[in-house]
């Protein structure tokens, strides 16, 4: 009887652990930017960390890596982390990044309820022509970027608000933050998707621009050329825009901004 | 060619040897002038040179070494190699040393440094590692935090000056990540080895900056092998003026030492512009010294020649090599400048440079062949250039070449032929006549090397990264060959980096030999 009771007690450890085990979508890149000066190029890196909240071992294991990436294939790979100790996929998991050349990738991967994941975008610069070390991975700080644990159906509207810096308007007296904006979508299908990006702005819900793009399979992509720009605003309401992303196949979608004045950079960092 | 020629060429003694026996051909004609951008648009079209029409063996390649495994440093970053070889005799007992130095990375920091790895094994195995000193200042601490740009030559003769001395020339300076670097003082050093690589000097002050804005950078460095110059030292350098739209305030300059590199003499400027990347190469029929470079303010590969005789160094008027197709980074984001690499060519009596760009019939990259004097398709300074290596399909970067008994060219670069991502490459080695022309029979041979357990072979990542790395995306600027007659041949040892993914390696220094 105490033995079956052992057993019933390790098949309900085994059954929680499995149940409590999630998908979780961390978005990973690295890309050379456009020069800062005659003697820098920005960069952009990434990494991931996690943290096991448990009383127990955590296993984390990578499912798939997107955008074609992972050559060898390091899927099924598990990441273990002790109770209440940290990891980062830099220096614990560096296999679990795409090579083939694309500049934003996506790691699906599978993780206990009580393991915290934080997704971090570094903002550095390259030298051009310039004595090595001359890569500076962290020189202009670090942006948080989303992590996923579930993806949007295909049709369903997914709304980012407050897509800019701050206000913008065609009016020129109105005070003018400009920035653009950047739409990343992850096509998580195994067909190509086709996605509907709408920039519609806070003051009155009008549509400003609109553009459709075809996204293929298990991809992630930056569409880019918005301007995060009100126009024709009435005397009340934001002078801020929105974005609402519509996908054919099951996705994700994140908008970032950056401002048309100066370097990316960040001297403040806030995480939840 | 006379045996005259070959007594101070840069060849072992077998493969001297064995040139003498084959010097039944007329002597080639010998180099003309440059012809230069001050000399109203003469044009120098040389007939084409005669060559020693002996059959070439097949490339054949052997798995390279890893020469930082075993190391306790062996999972720091490495990049930049260089490589040499020769001949060294200890008590009645000739060795074959085979050298190769990079810079190796301190991880979470900023500094790099070159270590040298030096072999005795044929072929090279067991390597000894060694730090090239910095100087310490005043109070003991030292002057400068990093050493880069290696680049390795030697005086490979028993006679003349310092024989069997090896040279590494190499920047000193202190790396910030930012642009404090250039704001601190730095200098061109040449550090040397009497013992074969294993043990090295302080280094010897070539130039020095302050700071300010202004930086030495990427030296260059040629052993004479002319008997009258038997043993010079020659090291050029650029001073690079970083600060914001001063670029084209840059500075290439040389200078030459008579004793070893103990001293060296007062530099001379060979020209004031958006200028770097030099090198150097000496013709060891004339002891004329050649110096190329990448000219960025006009995007293009120049050169100049020492003037005369003097007892001054003194270089006159440039002539272009090549124009256009300069590139920073290939696909990935690697960092990949236009680095020339030059050698003078005695048995072809050709002045000859190597570089990858952008080829313009494929746009993709590509390394290029250039030679002095020309055949045919001659530009306005008598220069030929060809797009080398079997297969133009991806990229393909950073060439290190020397000439073969024969006078035939064999280059080792990197290619990514395999990968249709156009991001993991091999170590490649290529063959082709000093024309340019191609060796009939003589495929390209891919640098094969074992990997992960059970797989024999795989490619290398350069975007792989992880912890430790400094660098992201950088393998270095160039990498080195050298050609030399082994106990078991004639070798091409390339040294070259290898960022192994499937072992979590980020960056080991390789040496692989390739008969030619």
């Amino acid at each position: 009887m105490r033995g079956l009771t052992i057993l019933l007690f390790a098949c309900t450890l085994a059954s929680a652990g499995h149940l409590m085990a999630e998908d979780v979508y961390v978005v990973q890149g690295s890309a050379i930017g456009p020069q800062v000066d005659q003697n820098f190029m920005l960069v952009w890196s990434s990494d991931a960390f996690f943290y096991n909240a448990g009383a127990v071992v955590s296993h984390v294991t990578l499912l798939h890596i997107s955008n074609g990436g992972g050559r060898p294939d390091p899927s099924g790979d598990v990441l273990v982390i002790p109770a209440r100790s940290s990891r980062s996929l830099l220096v614990d998991k560096s296999t679990w990044s795409a090579n083939t050349g694309a500049p934003l990738w996506v790691l699906h991967l599978d993780a206990p309820a009580d393991t915290l994941t934080e997704d971090a975008l570094y903002i550095g610069s390259v030298g051009i022509n310039l004595p090595s070390p001359s890569t500076s991975r962290f020189r202009f700080g670090k942006a948080r970027l989303p992590v996923f644990r579930s993806l949007a159906p295909a049709g369903q509207q997914q709304v980012h608000l407050a897509t800019s810096l701050g206000p913008s308007s065609n009016n020129p007296v109105e005070i003018q933050t400009p920035s653009r904006l950047n739409v990343t979508i992850y096509n998580a299908g195994n067909v190509a998707a086709a996605a509907l990006i709408e920039i519609r702005q806070h003051c009155d819900d009008h549509l400003v621009t609109s553009k459709t793009v075809t996204i293929p399979a298990d991809t992630i992509v930056q569409v880019s050329g918005f301007e995060a720009k009100t126009f024709d605003c009435p005397p009340t309401g934001e002078r801020f825009v929105y974005t609402v992303v519509t996908v054919d196949q099951p996705s994700f979608s994140f908008v970032s901004n950056l401002s048309n004045a100066a370097t990316p950079t960040t001297s403040i960092s806030i995480t939840e | 060619m006379t045996l005259a020629r070959i007594e101070n060429a840069h060849l072992s003694s077998p493969l001297y040897y064995a040139l003498k026996r084959l010097l039944v051909k007329p002597a080639a004609a010998a180099t003309p002038p440059l012809s230069t951008a001050a000399d109203d648009g003469a044009v120098v079209r040389a007939a084409g040179q005669s060559r020693l029409f002996i059959p070439a063996p097949l490339l054949t390649g052997e798995t390279p070494a890893n020469v930082t495994d075993g190391w306790v440093l062996t999972d720091n970053q490495d990049a930049e190699p260089t490589v040499i070889a020769l001949d060294r005799t200890v008590n009645q007992v000739t060795y074959t040393n085979t050298i190769t130095a990079a810079m190796t990375y301190e991880p979470h920091t900023f500094t790099a440094n070159i270590f040298a790895h030096s072999s005795s094994s044929v072929p090279p195995a067991n390597f000894k590692h060694t730090e090239l000193p910095i100087p310490a200042d005043v109070n003991g601490n030292p002057e400068y935090n990093n050493t880069g740009d290696p680049l390795l030559a030697a005086n490979v003769y028993g006679s003349g000056v310092w024989p069997k001395r090896v040279y590494c020339s190499g920047m000193l300076f202190s790396a910030t990540g930012d642009t404090g670097t250039f704001y601190l003082p730095s200098a061109i050093g040449l550090w040397h080895s009497d013992d074969g690589g294993q043990a090295w000097s302080a280094p010897s002050g070539v130039a020095w900056q302050n700071g300010g804005g202004l930086i030495t950078d990427k030296p260059s460095i040629a052993v004479s092998y002319h008997s009258g110059t038997l043993g010079y030292v020659y090291v050029s350098w650029t001073v690079r003026d970083t600060r914001s739209g001063q670029g084209a305030n840059s500075q290439l300059w040389v200078s030459r030492s008579k004793d070893g590199g103990a001293t060296f003499e007062q530099p001379v400027v060979v020209t004031w512009d958006n200028v770097n990347d030099s090198a150097l190469a000496v013709d060891s029929n004339t002891g004329t010294v050649y110096i190329v470079w990448v000219n960025f303010r006009f995007g293009d590969i120049r050169v100049a020649q020492s003037i005369g005789t003097s007892p001054a160094l003194a270089f006159g008027a440039h002539s272009i090599v090549s124009s256009g197709g300069l590139v920073t980074f290939v696909a990935g984001g690697l960092r990949a400048p236009t680095v020339p690499m030059a050698r003078y060519n005695w048995i072809a009596n050709r002045l000859m440079v190597m570089w990858h760009g952008v080829n313009s019939q494929t746009q993709g990259i590509d390394i290029f062949y250039s030679f002095y004097p020309c055949t045919s398709e001659c530009n306005t300074y008598g220069w030929q250039t060809v797009p080398e290596a079997q297969d133009k399909t991806r990229d393909q970067f950073q060439p290190g070449f020397d000439y073969d008994r024969y006078g035939d060219v064999v280059a080792s670069f990197y290619s990514r032929r395999d990968d249709s991502s156009n991001i993991l490459y091999y170590e490649y080695v290529t063959k082709f006549h000093a024309d340019g022309t191609s060796v009939t029979g003589v495929n390209d041979v891919r640098v094969s090397w074992q990997c992960s357990p059970g797989v024999t072979d795989c490619a290398a990542d350069p975007t792989y990264s992880n912890g430790n790395t400094v660098d992201g995306n950088f393998v270095g600027d160039y990498e080195d060959a050298w050609i030399w007659t082994y106990p078991d041949g004639d070798k091409l040892v390339s040294s070259f980096i290898r960022i192994a993914r499937d072992l979590a390696k980020i960056g080991d220094v390789y040496v692989g030999r390739t008969t030619p």
